[in-house]
């Protein structure tokens, strides 16, 4: 029985080798595990968490085409992908909360800190197809902002320029986007 | 549009993530909950059946072929008649696979273990192998040969794997089934047993090695009485579909149809036939799993011993399981008996 290792488990994985999958849960669950903790605390359940887990390795299994590089890259990846896995279960769960307190009021791209933190699944792909248009250096600052809900000051860091410099371009971004979104409903309209 | 996976592909955050612990159970708890969602359509309960602990009986009775390691080559069989060691402790089930199994005969030595496979015999439905381990060093009382059988062109299938029989100082015997899922019945079925490693199980020594097994059965003979007979309570029929009388075996497939309200409250309804003639001799049933379009309404099979010649009708009587998720409390939901008239 052929079985994956460190050297073969991606291209396993892409055509979607079972033994693939199973080596990725063995070699990544210690990380995954934290990240999802690191998200979802002590807010929800154990059970809550796994279900979270075992989405990001079925993300990681349906998307396994969509990942480029080798196995160092791979960990990156996985990682990025649980934490988008968590902040959008984390909104979901928000979301649910809100509805339930009778206060559903979500306005897409409004004030500054609330704007991704209630995005439904339609509105996603709506957001990822507008942020398409931007360029690219845009593209990266909206999927942290808003996919891994990281702070101003976190993607400054990680792009090494300064907060101010964040700050303007997501104003300015959050104004093409909103303009772009509006004339597509628009167009849509008509 | 690139999607969100592809998007984070191109994201260059260093962050360093300090992996947490992670316990073997969990680990295996979650592989379990990964491989279910990952088919979410075709699931195959009672996969690897494992009798590791209850089999462990030494058996002194064996046909033993007494040879050294250098006559190996020669592939004479270190154990012969591996069926009958497991038949009384399966009631009887194998009486009729020794007579009408082929001899494989094939040894590979790897890491100081030879592994040979013995004999084996498809009933039409299920693929029984039966092999004989030696081994330089004591495996202990607890081990077992790590590798399902893989059959070419099948579409999944289910499994049953005894542990490791001791019969002799570094000497074992096991046995091992496989149940192709195939579009049509096949005139031959091409087997891979690929083992790639020893398990001890107390302690999860892992010994791999390098062994290849392949081969060619054609199915024994049969006949299929087709029958269509149903039973139904508090939204669960099942009907039996058909039998079939093989040389060796009684194959009973069935299916269930399950109400929507049934499976709104219960995440798992399995269905074992309970199978007794009218002469009143009880079968050890040998459940071969089931497989499922839609998630509620299954298709199962399970397999019995050549039925009493002197019976004229079988009577099944269904019992439902309903479960919750791995093991959260279950009920269970006794069907009336149907009765078939056996058409041989």
């Amino acid at each position: 029985m052929m079985k994956s290792t460190e050297r073969n488990f991606i291209r396993r994985l892409k055509r979607k080798k079972e033994d693939a999958i199973e080596y990725v849960v063995d070699a990544y669950l210690p990380f995954v595990k934290a990240v999802v903790y690191k998200v979802l605390g002590s807010l929800q359940t154990e059970a809550d968490m796994d279900e979270c887990i075992s989405d990001v390795f079925l993300a990681v299994w349906e998307n396994s085409d969509q990942f480029e590089g080798e196995a160092a890259d791979f960990k990156k990846w996985i990682c990025m992908v649980a934490k988008y896995k968590a902040i959008d279960q984390y909104r979901r769960m928000e979301k649910r909360k809100t509805r339930e307190q009778g206060m559903d009021d979500m306005s897409f791209i409004s004030d500054s800190n609330a704007v991704g933190d209630l995005l439904a699944k339609e509105e996603q792909e709506e957001l990822l197809v507008a942020m398409s248009k931007l360029n690219e250096v845009d593209r990266d600052i909206f999927t942290m902002k808003y996919f891994l809900d990281m702070s101003n000051s976190e993607i400054a860091d990680s792009l090494c320029v300064t907060k101010a410099a964040i700050d303007n371009r997501l104003y300015r971004g959050k104004k093409q986007l909103s303009l772009l979104i509006k004339s597509e409903w628009k167009e849509e309209c008509i | 549009m690139k999607s969100i996976y592809k998007r984070l592909n191109d994201l260059n955050i260093e962050e360093e993530i300090k992996p947490v612990g992670v316990c073997d159970e969990e680990n295996e708890a979650m592989k379990q909950l990964v491989r279910k969602k990952i088919h979410p359509k075709r699931r195959m309960p009672k996969v690897w059946r494992n009798v590791a602990a209850a089999a462990v009986i030494t058996v002194a009775s064996v046909t033993a072929v007494g040879i050294g390691f250098p006559t190996l080559a020669s592939q004479i069989p270190i154990f012969s008649n591996i069926f009958s060691i497991f038949n009384e402790e399966q009631d009887g089930f194998y009486t009729d696979y020794e007579e009408y199994a082929v001899d494989i005969e094939q040894a590979q030595t790897s890491n100081g273990i030879t592994i040979m496979v013995d004999r084996a015999v498809y009933d039409g439905k299920t693929v029984t192998l039966t092999y004989s381990v030696e081994t330089e060093k004591e495996l202990g009382e607890n081990a077992g040969v790590n590798a399902s059988m893989d059959v070419k062109h099948s579409n999944g299938s289910s499994g049953t794997s005894t542990a490791l029989k001791k019969v002799e100082d570094n000497k074992y015997v096991g046995m091992i089934t496989t149940t192709p899922d195939f579009d049509k019945s096949r005139e031959s079925v091409e087997v891979s047993w690929v083992p790639g490693s020893v398990v001890q199980y107390d302690t999860m020594n892992e010994i791999e090695g390098d062994w290849n097994f392949h081969f060619t059965l054609h199915p024994v003979t049969g006949n299929i009485q087709t029958t269509g007979q149903s039973t139904a309570k508090e939204g669960v029929e099942i009907s039996i579909d058909e039998i079939r009388y093989t040389d060796i075996s009684t194959i009973i497939e069935y299916s269930q149809k399950v109400d929507p309200s049934v499976t709104n409250k219960w995440e798992w309804v399995t269905a074992d036939l309970k199978v007794i003639d009218n002469l009143g001799n009880e079968y050890f049933t040998n459940g071969n799993g089931g497989f499922s379009e839609n998630d509620q309404d299954y298709y199962w099979s399970t397999t019995v011993k050549k039925i009493d010649e002197k019976a004229t009708s079988l009577i099944f009587t269904p019992e439902i399981i309903l479960s919750e998720d791995s093991g959260q409390g279950h009920e269970v939901l006794m069907l009336d008996p149907i009765e078939v008239q056996l058409d041989r």
